[in-house]
């Protein structure tokens, strides 16, 4: 690949306070998914199902890291980290953030988003659909510890379950 | 409206259903219902319903929730909370007081209100902790420093009771010192009829040393002879200085037999000695007196004794004096056989 014109930096992000002094920061949820499902529906189009699932993981475990090392730098302990994250995740609107398990020595989590951004009130479509969300928290998970993690949703509301419940496993 | 069969049939799966909602066993459903997929679905669902409940409802909450929608959904919220206010209690026990139930009503305030009141309680259990062993260091360092204190004084009382009994310029006990331990001695030797000797020499022709030398050198004088009293003496031999030049010695358990043997070693010892001064070698004798207690004891007071005692001892001392210095007398019960011992400078002397 030659020159990168969206490698992702910050900055890309944009002095929002500068650029929308009347809308501030929020927009309506509904803008979020219409571009993300827009996006699913013209990449699908391009590389098929699977390969748009795989697009999203990377994307969010990218976000994921990136999220971490801004938001949570010089935080060491795992539980000051999680309840960091659930407060972050709560105050951006991105869902609420519950740990079921957490064994770190064995490397496996179980967690669960509730009213999660990308999926809860979709209807039931018989497949999990938070691919981003996955990478989301491997990414953060990878850059917290410094282990790769494969995070899988186990449960979705697409699938029936309204709250979206995860695990994720060390990849040691 | 339901024709009397269509109403049959509905009695008979609300029956059924109810059944399956209430029974303790939920019943079979009968084969004739068999082909009704749908109604064999919700069948099977409730009869797993069931058991996911009774296992919840026994603290299992690892099974799977068996149903989806809108039933399943709220079943799997309610689980995901009781697993996260698990989690959230294992971080309270390990000593995460910062963990905060948000969702389940009533209980979340009640938990809530426990952590935090855990939490105070702890805070306040470390504080005390902490002020006890502020306490527990401060007593310590006071026990130290009074310790340290103690032994000061010890050190300092042991000092003066040395000094109150040690002659300051040959290290040998003062008179006043000798004069008790001789108390204690004649009142032992008497009790238990064990022999007791006291000898006393006086350095001859000391005023000479002084004069011609300095009072400087006599002093060095008077070191060197304590010095060859302590190295003659064994330790429980009593040596004082008792006046300028004159020295003392208690022995027990010695008659004065043998106690004129050891007077007479340290004669020659000091006849032999030779102190090196700027004026020259200076050379000094002693003259002995050497009396015991035990032989002639009546029952005079102790005071009497003591004083007769070392009396003895002087006379005898004054004897070798006017015999031509430099030698011992002794005065005892046997010095009625007055006489020339077979050593030359050991005299018999009868004061009578």
């Amino acid at each position: 690949m030659g020159d990168r014109k969206y490698k992702f930096s910050w900055d890309l992000l944009g002095n929002i306070s500068e650029g929308r002094p009347n809308l501030g920061p929020n927009t309506r949820l509904e803008v979020y998914r219409l571009m993300q499902y827009a996006f699913r529906d013209v990449i699908e189009q391009h590389v098929g199902a699977e390969q748009t699932d795989q697009i999203f993981y990377e994307a969010g475990k990218l976000a994921g890291e990136e999220f971490c090392q801004k938001l949570f730098p010089g935080i060491k302990d795992f539980n000051q980290f999680i309840k960091s994250l659930q407060e972050t995740l709560r105050d951006m609107g991105i869902g609420i953030l519950r740990i079921e398990e957490a064994d770190l020595e064995k490397g496996t989590l179980v967690l669960t988003v509730s009213e999660d951004l990308d999926c809860s009130g979709l209807p039931e479509l018989g497949y999990e659909t938070c691919t981003y969300d996955e990478g989301f928290i491997a990414g953060l998970l990878e850059s917290f510890t410094g282990t790769p993690f494969k995070v899988k949703e186990i449960d979705c509301w697409c699938t029936g379950d309204r709250t979206c419940r995860f695990t994720a496993q060390a990849q040691k | 409206m339901l024709s009397d069969k269509d109403h049959g049939a509905a009695e008979e799966l609300a029956k059924l259903l109810l059944d399956a909602l209430q029974c303790f066993e939920p019943p079979a459903l009968p084969e004739r219902f068999a082909a009704v997929d749908s109604l064999q679905t919700l069948h099977s669902s409730l009869c797993l319903l069931r058991d996911f409940l009774h296992a919840a409802s026994n603290g299992d909450l690892s099974a799977k929730v068996p149903l989806q929608g809108y039933l399943g959904g709220t079943l799997k919220t309610l689980q995901a909370n009781l697993r996260h206010m698990t989690w959230q209690t294992k971080m309270v026990a390990s000593g995460d007081f910062s963990q905060r139930v948000e969702f389940m009503g009533e209980f979340s305030e009640s938990f809530n209100a426990m952590v935090v009141q855990l939490d105070q309680t702890l805070q306040e259990l470390r504080a005390k902790k902490a002020e006890l062993s502020r306490i527990n260091e401060e007593l310590r360092k006071e026990n130290a420093i009074r310790k340290e204190t103690e032994a000061e004084l010890r050190k300092s009382k042991e000092e003066l009771l040395r000094l109150a009994m040690t002659d300051a310029l040959t290290g040998l006990f003062n008179r006043h010192h000798f004069n008790q331990v001789v108390e204690e001695e004649i009142g032992r030797a008497l009790r238990y009829r064990r022999p007791l000797s006291v000898m006393l020499f006086d350095i001859d022709f000391f005023k000479r040393v002084n004069d011609n030398y300095g009072h400087s050198c006599g002093d060095r004088v008077l070191s060197m002879v304590a010095r060859i009293v302590r190295e003659v003496l064994r330790s429980t031999e009593i040596a004082a200085r008792y006046g300028g030049e004159e020295f003392i010695v208690l022995l027990p358990e010695t008659p004065a037999s043998k106690a004129a043997t050891v007077a007479e070693r340290l004669r020659s010892k000091i006849e032999e000695a030779v102190l090196a001064t700027e004026r020259g070698p200076i050379r000094v004798t002693a003259s002995f007196g050497v009396s015991d207690v035990l032989e002639r004891s009546d029952p005079r007071h102790d005071d009497q004794l003591l004083s007769e005692f070392i009396s003895t001892a002087d006379r005898a001392m004054y004897a070798s004096k006017e015999a031509g210095r430099n030698r011992v007398t002794v005065f005892g019960a046997e010095q009625s056989l007055s006489g020339r011992s077979p050593d030359r400078s050991i005299d018999f002397f009868s004061g009578s």
